[in-house]
C-alpha cells in the first residue's frame, strides 16, 4: 500500500510539473504579450470573427422561443432584445447627461405638466418595410391597459391616462396626475435609461394577439439595426439590417455585423475566452478584480472604465446596509447610527470587492451631474454616523440604553444584541459584503445572526421585511429625486407583506416631515424651478435622512467592465466618457451606432474595427 | 456443463425458470416501481411548497428589476391564479396528477410563459447523447481493463502504471480535472472549443457539417466525465477480480486445467460483473438528471441546469417535471436489473421460488 500511495504522490507530482511547466511555456494563442510590442500588429486572423461582436453573459438562456420583451419571464438584460431589435423615442447618456431623440425629434410639456406632446421622427420603419406612426404609440398603451399583467402594464396605466394621436407623426400624452419627470421614468414614457421599459410594438403584428402575455413574438419585428438570426440556450445573435431607417437618416451604419450575447461558462471560461480574444466584452459581474488583473496581464489588449486599480467604472446603484425600522430594535434611530458607525467601510471595499471600488457616505451614485447636491450637503455627511468610529458608536449605544454585558455584547434589559442579518447566499458579492460586516459588528460587541438565504426564499424574505439588517442592498436609479423618493412612506406596508420593491421601502421607514421634502422637491421640478432651489430642498431632506438613517451607505457599486480592443475599438473610458460603458442596457446599441450630440450637433461615433 | 461459454448459461437460466414465477416477480417489482413514482412525486409536490418563499417572485424579481412594481400585489395574486396557487393545497395536488396523467407538465413559472415540457425536452437531447455515451463507455472501459489487470497482479508489469493514475483520476475534484482540460485544450493547445454544445450561431439540424460540429464540441467535456468515471470503474472491478481470484471454484477451474483466459473471462470476469451492473444501472438511471457541473463549466446544455434553476426560483411545475423524469428513470433502470438480475445471476433466484 505505501508503495502504491508512494507511486501515487510520484505520478501526481509528474502532473503538476507537467502542468507547470506547459503553463509557464507555452504562449496562450492570439496573446501579444509572446510578441513584446506587437499589440497592435497581432491582427485578427479570422475575418468571420473580425466582423462580430461577441458578448459574454452569466448563465445560459431558457426559454428561447419567446421573445416578447411584455412577457414576464423575458430576460431583458442578457438576451440584448432591448438594444439591437427594438428602439426608443428618447434615450438618457447618463455619462453625459445627453438626452438624446431616436424615434422621436423633441417633446414638450404642457404648462402644468399634465400632458407631453412628442413628435416623432419621420422615415421611420419597422423591419418588415411597415411605417412607425402614431398609431404604434397609441396602440402599445392600449395594449398595456387591457392587459395590466404584462410587464411595466400597470406603472404605464397609473401614469398616463391616455395616449392620442395627433397627426400621423404626432402622440399626445395624458397624464393621470401633473409629473414633470416621466420622460424619465423607463416603466411610463418609452425613453431608457436602463434595462428597457416600455417599448413600441408593431400595431400591424400585436393588434390580432389573443393573450399578449403568453405572445411568444418570435421572430421579433422592431426598428431596430438588427435583427434575431438564433437563439439556443448558449446564445442569442442578431445580424445586422441593410435596410435600418437610420442609416438613411442618420448615414451611419453599426460597424459589427453580428453580435452574439452569448454563454461560455463560469468566470475561469470567460477569462479564457476574453485572452484568447474570443470575447469581446463580458457582461457585469462576470469577473473579479483578480481574474481580471490576471487577464490583462496575458492580454494587454483587454482594458476598463479605469487605467488603473480599481479599473471598474460606478453603476448608479450605490449598495447600502438596511435596518429594519418597524420594529425593535432597529426602530431606534440611535442604535442604527451606533451600527453604522461600528462599519469600516474601507475594509469592505478591500475585502469583499478587492479594491475594485470606492466607500460611499451617500446612497447616490459619484457621477459629475450629482456634483453640486453632493457638495451641499458636505457638512451634514460630515457629522453624520456614516463613517467607522467605535468611540462615537459608544455614545450612540449609550444614548440608546444599551450597556457591554459580561461576554462583551452590548444588551439592553439583559437582552444582549442579537440581530437577524439576511443575505443572499445566491449572491457571491452579497455574501462577501454580509461576512465583512458581520465580523466588524461582531468585533463592535453585536453578536450578528448571519441568515443567507437564496433563490426565492430571499427575495420573498427580503421584501416581507422579517429581519433586523439586510446586507447590501443596491439603491437605483442614482437620479436625485427618485432617489428621495425610495424613502418615502406612500411605499410603506406592514411586515409580513410584500414591499413594492427591495430600495422601495423594504426597510420600513415612515416620516411625515420627509415625506414633506419628497413633494415639495416634486412640486418644484414641476415649476422648473433652478439648481439652487432644488439643491436647498434636496439639502432640507438630507437633514433629516441623515439624522434618522433608516438605511447606512457601504459603497459606491462596482461596474467591472473588460473591453477586448483587438477586434473592437473606441469603447468609452474615463479619458473619453462618451457613453456609459453597459453592454446589458438597451442603451447598449448608441455603443454600435454612436448618436448625435444634442449639444454640439457633431456624430459622436460608435466602436469600429481594430486598425481603423 | 463445463463445455458451455457464458451465453449458453444465461439460456439455460432462462429455459429452467418457472414462466408464472418470474412474471409474479416481475408484477411484484413494477408495482414497486409504481408506488415508488407515486409517493416521491407526492413528496416532490409538497415540500417545495411548505419552503417559505413566494415563487412568484421568480417572474416579479424579474420584472420589479426593471422599474415595474406598482400594484404588485394584485399582479401576483393574477398569476398565483394562473398557476392555481390560490386554490387550496388538495385541490391542486389533485389537478397536478390529473395533468400528469394526461401528459401535461404545466407552466414555468420562472421562464413564463414556457411550457415545463418544452424546456426539458429541448435540454434532454444533449444530456442524454452526452452522459449515455461517456457512461457506457468508461463502464465498459474501466470493467475490462480493470479485470485484466486485477487478473494479472504483479503479472501485469508495465501496465501496473495504470493503477495510480486511475487513483488520481478518481481523487480529482471533477471541476478541476474539467478546469485543467479546458487549459490545455481549448487554450494552450486549442484543439477543441472552449464553450457550448455547437458553433454560435448555427442552426441545429441534421446535417454533416452540424453533427461533427456537435461532435467536436463535445469532445471536452465527453473526455472529463470519461476520465473521473473511469478511474471508478477501473478500481472497482479490480479489487472485485482480485477477490474473486482466491474463490474455490477459481482454484477448481484452474485445477481442472482450463485455459486462464477461459477462467479469467468465464468465471471470474463474468462474477465480478454483477455488482459492476448494479451500479451501471444506478448510473444510467441518474443520467437524465443531468451533470450540473459539466453543465456549468463547459455551458453545455442540459436538464441539471434547468432542474437546478428551478429549484432555485421556487419554479414549482418545473422541480416537479425535472424531478419526475429522474424518479422515472431511476426506478426504471432499477426495475431493468431486477428483471435482468435472475438472468445474468446463477446464483440469484427470483423471490419466492426458494431456490433450486
Amino acid at each position: 500500500m505505501t508503495r502504491l500511495l508512494n507511486r501515487t504522490s510520484i505520478s501526481l507530482l509528474l502532473l503538476a510539473a507537467i502542468l507547470l511547466v506547459t503553463a509557464c511555456t507555452a504562449a496562450p494563442p492570439g496573446a501579444p504579450g509572446a510578441a513584446p510590442g506587437a499589440g497592435a500588429a497581432a491582427a485578427p486572423v479570422d475575418a468571420e470573427r473580425a466582423k462580430t461582436l461577441n458578448i459574454a453573459v452569466s448563465k445560459p438562456f431558457a426559454g428561447t422561443d419567446n421573445f416578447n420583451i411584455y412577457a414576464p419571464g423575458f430576460d431583458r438584460s442578457r438576451t440584448g432584445l432591448g438594444a439591437m431589435v427594438y428602439e426608443y423615442l428618447f434615450y438618457l447618456n447618463m455619462e453625459t447627461g445627453d438626452y438624446i431623440p431616436w424615434l422621436a425629434e423633441s417633446y414638450e410639456y404642457n404648462n402644468d405638466f399634465t400632458e407631453i406632446t412628442v413628435k416623432l421622427r419621420p422615415d421611420v420603419k419597422w423591419s418588415d418595410g411597415e411605417d412607425f406612426t402614431a398609431d404604434d404609440v397609441v396602440f402599445t398603451y392600449a395594449m398595456l391597459r387591457d392587459n395590466p399583467s404584462m410587464t411595466w402594464a400597470n406603472e404605464a396605466s397609473k401614469a398616463v391616462a391616455n395616449v392620442e394621436k395627433v397627426d400621423d407623426l404626432t402622440v399626445k400624452f395624458i397624464l393621470t396626475e401633473p409629473n414633470p419627470r416621466l420622460h424619465l421614468v423607463r416603466e411610463a414614457f418609452p425613453a431608457v435609461p436602463v434595462w428597457s421599459g416600455i417599448t413600441i410594438m408593431p400595431e400591424h403584428i400585436w393588434k390580432g394577439v389573443k393573450d399578449p402575455v403568453t405572445f411568444a413574438n418570435n421572430p421579433p419585428v422592431g426598428t431596430g439595426p438588427y435583427k434575431l438570426a438564433s437563439a439556443t440556450e448558449s446564445a442569442v445573435s442578431y445580424v445586422r439590417r441593410d435596410d435600418w431607417w437610420g442609416t438613411k437618416v442618420f448615414d451611419v451604419t453599426p460597424a459589427p455585423e453580428k453580435v452574439n450575447f452569448m454563454h461560455v461558462g463560469p468566470e475561469t471560461s470567460v477569462a479564457i475566452a476574453l485572452t484568447a480574444n474570443e470575447i469581446d466584452t463580458p457582461a457585469i459581474g462576470i469577473l473579479s478584480p483578480g481574474a481580471f488583473v490576471s487577464v490583462k496581464e496575458r492580454n494587454p489588449n483587454v482594458e476598463a472604465w479605469l487605467k488603473d486599480a480599481p479599473y471598474a467604472w460606478y453603476d448608479p446603484c450605490p449598495r447600502a446596509l438596511l435596518f429594519q425600522n418597524d420594529h425593535a430594535p432597529f426602530n431606534d434611530p440611535n442604535l442604527r447610527k451606533a451600527v453604522s458607525s461600528l462599519i469600516d467601510r474601507d475594509q469592505i471595499v478591500t475585502l469583499a470587492y478587492e479594491g475594485s471600488t470606492a466607500t460611499a457616505n451617500t446612497i447616490y451614485p459619484a457621477y459629475s451631474g450629482l456634483k453640486p447636491y453632493m457638495d451641499a450637503i458636505k457638512d451634514i455627511v460630515a457629522k453624520s454616523a456614516v463613517t467607522y468610529d467605535p468611540a462615537k458608536a459608544e455614545e450612540f449605544f449609550t444614548a440608546a440604553g444599551y450597556a457591554k454585558n459580561g461576554d462583551g455584547v452590548w444588551a439592553k434589559d439583559g437582552q444582549p444584541l442579537a440581530p437577524v442579518m439576511l443575505t443572499d447566499s445566491g449572491d457571491p458579492e452579497s455574501m462577501k459584503v454580509a461576512q465583512v460586516v458581520a465580523d466588524q459588528l461582531t468585533t463592535g460587541g453585536v453578536a450578528v445572526q448571519l441568515q443567507p438565504l437564496a433563490g426565492a426564499v430571499q427575495e420573498s424574505a427580503r421584501l416581507a421585511g422579517s429581519w433586523d439588517i439586510a446586507a447590501p442592498q443596491a439603491f437605483c436609479p442614482g437620479t436625485i429625486y427618485e432617489d428621495m423618493e425610495l424613502f418615502h412612506s406612500k411605499f410603506y406596508v406592514p411586515v409580513g407583506q410584500p414591499a413594492p420593491w427591495y430600495e422601495r421601502n423594504s426597510f420600513r421607514y415612515k416620516n411625515p416631515a420627509y415625506d414633506a421634502v419628497v413633494n415639495e422637491m416634486l412640486a418644484a421640478l414641476g415649476k422648473n424651478a433652478d439648481e439652487a432651489t432644488l439643491v436647498d430642498i434636496f439639502k432640507r431632506g438630507m437633514e433629516i435622512w441623515y439624522e434618522d438613517l433608516p438605511v447606512t451607505p457601504l459603497t459606491q457599486a462596482p461596474a467591472l467592465v473588460p473591453f477586448n480592443t483587438t477586434y473592437w475599438q473606441g469603447w468609452p473610458n474615463a479619458e473619453n466618457p462618451w457613453m456609459m460603458p453597459v453592454n446589458w442596457w438597451a442603451t447598449m446599441n448608441l455603443l454600435l451606432t454612436g448618436y448625435k450630440s444634442p449639444e454640439t450637433g457633431e456624430w459622436v461615433p460608435g466602436i469600429h474595427p481594430a486598425g481603423q | 456443463m463445463a463445455r458451455l461459454s457464458p451465453p449458453d448459461l444465461v439460456l439455460l437460466q432462462i429455459e429452467s425458470m418457472p414462466m408464472t414465477a418470474y412474471s409474479r416477480y416481475i408484477g411484484r417489482r413494477f408495482l414497486l416501481l409504481l408506488i415508488t413514482v407515486f409517493i416521491s412525486m407526492t413528496v416532490v409536490f409538497f415540500v417545495p411548497r411548505m419552503v417559505p418563499g413566494e415563487p412568484m417572485t421568480a417572474i416579479f424579481a424579474n420584472m420589479a428589476s426593471v422599474g415595474g412594481s406598482v400594484n404588485a400585489q394584485a399582479m401576483i395574486a393574477e398569476y398565483r391564479a394562473r398557476f392555481g396557487l390560490d386554490e387550496p393545497l388538495w385541490i391542486q395536488y389533485i389537478s397536478f396528477w390529473r395533468e400528469l396523467l394526461r401528459g401535461n407538465m404545466g407552466i414555468s413559472i420562472s421562464n413564463f410563459p414556457a411550457p415545463v415540457s418544452q424546456l426539458l425536452l429541448r435540454a434532454l437531447p444533449w444530456t442524454i447523447g452526452l452522459l449515455t455515451i461517456t457512461t457506457i463507455l468508461s463502464w465498459l472501459l474501466g470493467s475490462v481493463v480493470g479485470a485484466a489487470i486485477g487478473w494479472r497482479g504483479r503479472k501485469a508489469g508495465a501496465f501496473r502504471f495504470i493503477v495510480p493514475i486511475a487513483l488520481l483520476l478518481y481523487t480529482t475534484p471533477y471541476y478541476i480535472l474539467a478546469l485543467i482540460l479546458i487549459f490545455l485544450f481549448a487554450f494552450i493547445w486549442p484543439i477543441f472549443p472552449l464553450s457550448g454544445a455547437y458553433a454560435v450561431g448555427s442552426r441545429p439540424g441534421f446535417t454533416v457539417d452540424f453533427i461533427l460540429d456537435v461532435l467536436h464540441h463535445a469532445m471536452l467535456p465527453a473526455l472529463s466525465i470519461l476520465l473521473v468515471s473511469l478511474g471508478w470503474w477501473f478500481l472497482s472491478m479490480r479489487s472485485l477480480i482480485i477477490a474473486l481470484k482466491g474463490e474455490d471454484y477459481i482454484l477448481n477451474a484452474e485445477a481442472m486445467g482450463l485455459r486462464e483466459q477461459r477462467i479469467m473471462w468465464g468465471y471470474a470476469f463474468r462474477n465480478a460483473l454483477l455488482p459492476q451492473a448494479t451500479g451501471f444501472a444506478i448510473a444510467m438511471g441518474h443520467i437524465v438528471g443531468g451533470a450540473l457541473i459539466t453543465e456549468v463549466i463547459f455551458a453545455y446544455p442540459g436538464v441539471g441546469y434547468q432542474v437546478y434553476n428551478g429549484i432555485k426560483s421556487l419554479d414549482y411545475p418545473l422541480i416537479q417535471g425535472g424531478v419526475l423524469m429522474i424518479i422515472l428513470s431511476v426506478a426504471l433502470a432499477n426495475f431493468a436489473i431486477d428483471i435482468a438480475y435472475p438472468l445474468i445471476d446463477p446464483r440469484i433466484r427470483y423471490a419466492g421460488s426458494g431456490g433450486k
